[in-house]
C-alpha cells in the first residue's frame, strides 16, 4: 500500500506552516486536527458544521498561543 | 476495510433465509483474504456483487443504457423482471424480509453490518415498495458497541460516490476507458479529485477565508470603537448593512435552491418510482419524434422522386434506343463493308487495265505477250461489270447518308446515357425502407401507448413537465446566486478599502488583540493551503502516474513496445511509445490502463477498501486477463473476482490461483432457478 494521501498532504502542510513567520508555533497535533475536520467535512452532508469546528480549533489555538505570550 | 463474511436473506436468486441464509466466508488462515468466485452467466455472480453494495448502501444501481440516469432496483416485484431485491420465490412464499449481513474489519475491529428490508408493521401482503422500511445495524464486534449512525460511519469510510472505483464490472469496463480519455469530463475529474482528498484543500482555502471574514468583522467592532471618524464610521456601517443585507439574500437564495434542488429529488424518486411508466412514454415520446421525423423525410424524398419523374419518358424507350443504336451500327458496318468492296473492285480494275495496255506484271515484272482480242472483250467486259458494280455499291453505301447515321447513332447513345434509371431506383428503395421504418416505428409508438393507461399518461407527463420547470427555475436561481455573489464580493472590498483607512485611538483590548490575532492566523492557513495544493497536486499526480505505469506495464502483453504512461493535470491519460510519444494504442491496451488507473488512484487514496470485479474479463483477451489475475492476486489489497466460466476456469483458476485465495467458490442454479453456492478451495479459518 502506498502511503497515505492523507500523510502526503498533513506533512505538505506541516512544512508550509513551519516556513509561515505566523504560523510556525503550530503543533503538529494541531495541523493534523485542522486536516482532521476538513477530511470529515469532504463527505459529510454539512459543511456547516465543520465550519464551526474549524473555527473552534482556530480559536483554541489563538488562546493557548495568547496564553504563551502572557 | 476486509470483508470477511457475506450472509444473504432470500437476496435475489439467493433464496433462504435465517439458517437457511447463504453464507460465503472472504477470509482465511495466514491472512489469506481473497476470493474468487466462479459462476456462469445468470448464476448469480451479480447479484453477490450487488449485496455487498446494498450492505453498505442500502439500494442497488439497476443498469440503464443511459449513464447519467441512476435508476435503483425495487425492493419488492412480483415477477423477476423488474429484478426485485427480494426474492421472487420467497415472495410469492410470504416471506417480505430481504436482507445482507455483512462482517469486516477496519483498523484491526471486527464489525457486523445488517441491513434489511421488511414489510411495515400491519401490512399482510405488500404492493410496492413503499410498504417496506428498511433498517441497518452496525456493530463493533471488537469492543460489542453499536455505532450510533451507521451510515455516516459508512459513508466516512468509503463515501458512495468513490465506490465504482473499488468495486467495478467488467462489462463498464470500456465505460471506464472512455472516461479516462476524454478530457472534457468534469463528473470523473471530479471523482479523481475526491479520491485523492484534493477537495480537503481547495474547502480549505475556502473556509478559512470564510471565517476570517467573520473574525475580520469582530476585529472591525474593534477598530470602529477606538475610532473617532464619525463619517467613515457612518460609510463602514452603510456597507456593513449592504454586505449583510446581501448575505441574507444569499442564504434565502441557497435555501431557495436546496428547496428546488430537494423538489427535483422528490419528482426524480417518483419518477424511478414509476420508471416503467417514465420509460414508456419516454420511448413514446421518441418513437412520436421518429415518427415525424420520417413523415418529413418520406415528404422530401417523394418530392425529389417527383422532380426525376418528368425524364422517366425516356426510360420506356429504353428497348426501342437500344435496337435504333444496334440497327444503325450494322448500317455502318454494311456500309463500311461496301467501301472495302468498291476498294477492291476498284483494285481489280486497275489490274485488268494495266493488262489491256500491256504493261509488265505487277507482281513478277515480265512483260506481257500481246493480247488476243478474245480476251480484250472478257476484260472490257468484267470491267463493265465491275463499274456497275461499284456504282451500286456507290448507291448503296451513300444511302443513308453515312454522316447522319455517325449522328443519330450518336445522339442514341447519348440519350440512353441520360436516361439511366439508377438514381430513380435507389430513390424509390430510400422511400420503400423509410416507409417501413415509419410502419414499424407508429407500431411500437402504439404498443409504447397501449403499456400506459390515459391517466398514468398524464401523471407521468406532468411529472416530467414539472421535472423541466423545476429545473429551468434551479438555473434562473442559480444565475441570480452568482450575481449577488458578485455584488457581494465587491461591497467586501469596498468595505477593505474603508476598514484600512480607520484610525484607532487608546488601548486596544486582549479580545481585540486575540481577535487580530486570529485574523493573521487564517490568512496564513489560507495562504499555506492554497501553496500546498499546487504542490500537493503535482506529487499525488506523479505518484499515480507512477503506480499506474507500474501496472500498465506489468499487465499489458505489449509492453516492450511503451514505456509508460503519462498523466495531464487534468487527469487523461496516455500511452507513450518507446521515444515517450503518445501512442494510440488497441481497445486491448486502453482497457488494461483503466485497471492500471483504478489500481493506482485506489492505491494512492489511502482507502482501504477491496476490490471487488464481477466479469473482470468482458473488455479484455485471455492473455491479459490472465495478467491482470496475477497482479490482483498478488497484491496486498484484498480482491474478490467474479469470472464466468470463459474467463476463467474453476479447474484452471483454483490449480493457478487457489493457494492465493481465503476461499473460491462455484455457482451453480438448481431446478427452481435458484442459486447454490459450493465451496471449492478452502482455505478458510475454521
Amino acid at each position: 500500500m502506498a502511503k497515505s494521501s492523507h500523510e502526503e498532504m498533513i506533512a505538505a502542510l506541516r512544512s508550509g506552516c513551519v516556513a509561515n513567520e505566523v504560523l510556525k508555533s503550530l503543533t503538529e497535533d494541531e495541523v493534523v486536527g485542522l486536516v482532521e475536520v476538513l477530511v470529515a467535512q469532504q463527505f459529510a452532508a454539512s459543511r456547516k458544521t465543520s465550519q464551526t469546528k474549524l473555527r473552534g480549533l482556530v480559536e483554541a489555538i489563538v488562546d493557548r498561543l495568547a496564553e504563551g505570550d502572557s | 476495510m476486509r470483508l470477511q463474511k457475506i450472509r444473504l436473506h432470500d437476496w435475489q436468486s439467493y433464496y433462504g433465509h435465517g439458517k437457511n441464509a447463504t453464507e460465503l466466508a472472504l477470509f482465511g488462515k495466514n491472512d489469506l483474504k481473497n476470493a474468487i468466485v466462479y459462476g456462469q452467466n445468470t448464476r448469480g455472480k451479480t447479484a453477490l456483487w450487488e449485496a455487498i453494495r446494498f450492505a453498505l448502501y442500502g439500494r442497488v444501481v439497476r443498469r440503464v443504457s443511459t449513464s447519467t440516469t441512476r435508476l435503483y432496483k425495487p425492493v419488492f416485484a412480483v415477477d423477476s423482471a423488474r429484478e426485485p431485491l427480494l426474492s421472487v420465490a420467497a415472495a410469492r412464499e410470504g416471506h417480505f424480509a430481504v436482507g445482507v449481513e455483512l462482517w469486516f474489519d477496519q483498523r484491526g475491529e471486527t464489525y457486523h453490518l445488517d441491513r434489511k428490508f421488511q414489510v411495515r408493521a400491519g401490512i399482510a401482503k405488500p404492493k410496492g415498495d413503499t410498504d417496506f422500511e428498511m433498517t441497518v445495524i452496525l456493530r463493533n464486534e471488537s469492543t460489542s458497541k453499536f455505532v450510533t449512525d451507521p451510515d455516516v460511519f459508512l459513508q466516512e469510510h468509503l463515501p458512495e460516490d468513490l465506490v465504482p472505483f473499488f468495486m467495478f464490472d467488467g462489462e463498464r469496463l470500456e465505460e471506464y476507458r472512455l472516461l479516462l480519455q476524454d478530457q472534457n469530463d468534469v463528473e470523473l475529474r471530479g471523482y479523481i479529485e475526491n479520491i485523492l482528498r484534493l477537495p480537503v484543500l481547495t474547502h480549505g482555502i475556502e473556509d478559512f477565508q470564510d471565517i476570517n471574514r467573520l473574525v475580520n468583522k469582530r476585529v472591525r467592532r474593534f477598530e470602529m470603537e477606538l475610532s473617532k471618524d464619525k463619517k467613515l464610521l457612518q460609510d463602514i456601517a452603510s456597507l456593513e448593512a449592504g454586505i449583510d443585507a446581501l448575505e441574507d439574500v444569499i442564504v434565502d437564495d441557497d435555501a431557495k435552491a436546496q428547496r428546488l434542488d430537494s423538489q427535483i429529488a422528490e419528482v426524480e424518486g417518483w419518477l424511478q418510482e414509476h420508471d416503467q411508466g417514465k420509460v414508456a412514454l419516454a420511448q413514446e415520446e421518441q418513437f412520436q419524434k421518429d415518427e415525424e421525423r420520417l413523415e418529413s423525410e418520406i415528404e422530401s424524398e417523394e418530392k425529389r422522386i417527383k422532380a426525376t419523374l418528368p425524364d422517366v419518358w425516356r426510360t420506356l424507350l429504353t428497348p426501342k434506343i437500344d435496337a435504333a443504336v444496334e440497327s444503325i451500327k450494322l448500317e455502318i458496318d454494311r456500309q463500311r463493308g461496301d467501301q472495302t468492296k468498291q476498294f477492291a473492285i476498284r483494285q481489280s480494275i486497275e489490274r485488268l487495265g494495266r493488262e489491256l495496255d500491256g504493261d509488265p506484271c505487277g507482281e513478277c515484272g515480265i512483260s506481257r505477250d500481246e493480247i488476243k482480242p478474245k480476251r480484250k472483250e472478257e476484260i472490257h467486259s468484267s470491267i463493265a461489270a465491275f463499274d456497275k458494280e461499284i456504282a451500286d455499291l456507290e448507291i448503296s453505301r451513300g444511302s443513308p447518308d453515312p454522316h447522319q447515321l455517325e449522328e443519330r447513332l450518336r445522339s442514341l447513345l447519348l440519350m440512353r446515357r441520360e436516361q439511366s434509371l439508377d438514381p430513380l431506383v435507389t430513390a424509390e428503395c430510400e422511400l420503400l425502407k423509410k416507409k417501413k421504418s415509419l410502419r414499424d416505428t407508429v407500431a411500437k409508438k402504439d404498443k409504447a401507448a397501449k403499456q400506459l393507461t390515459a391517466a398514468a399518461r398524464r401523471e407521468v407527463a406532468e411529472k416530467l413537465l414539472e421535472r423541466k420547470g423545476l429545473e429551468k427555475k434551479l438555473g434562473v436561481q442559480q444565475a441570480l446566486t452568482k450575481k449577488t455573489k458578485d455584488d457581494l464580493k465587491e461591497e467586501r472590498s469596498k468595505l477593505h478599502q474603508a476598514s484600512a483607512g480607520l484610525k484607532t485611538e487608546g488601548v486596544k483590548s486582549v479580545e481585540h488583540v486575540r481577535a487580530e490575532k486570529a485574523g493573521e492566523m487564517l490568512t496564513a492557513l489560507a495562504d499555506v493551503w492554497k501553496s500546498s495544493l499546487a504542490a500537493y497536486r503535482k506529487v499525488m499526480l506523479k505518484r499515480v502516474e507512477t503506480a499506474a505505469s507500474t501496472a500498465f506495464m506489468d499487465c499489458s502483453n505489449n509492453a516492450s513496445n511503451y514505456s509508460g504512461l503519462r498523466i495531464s493535470p487534468q487527469f487523461t491519460i496516455s500511452i507513450l511509445d518507446l521515444q515517450g510519444e503518445p501512442d494510440l494504442a488497441s481497445p486491448g491496451q486502453w482497457a488494461i490502463v483503466a485497471y492500471a488507473m483504478l489500481e493506482a488512484l485506489t492505491d494512492c487514496s489511502g482507502i482501504e477498501f477491496p476490490m471487488v470485479v464481477d466479469t473482470p474479463g468482458r473488455s479484455i483477451d485471455n492473455d491479459h486477463l490472465s495478467n491482470v489475475f496475477e497482479r490482483f492476486l498478488n497484491n496486498t489489497r484484498q480482491v474478490v473476482f467474479l469470472p464466468q466460466g470463459s474467463e476463467l476456469d474453476p479447474k484452471e483458476g483454483d490449480k493457478k490461483y487457489g493457494h492465493r485465495c481465503a476461499a473460491t467458490y462455484l455457482l451453480t442454479k438448481d431446478s427452481q432457478d435458484r442459486t447454490k453456492v459450493h465451496l471449492r478451495v478452502d482455505n478458510l479459518i475454521t
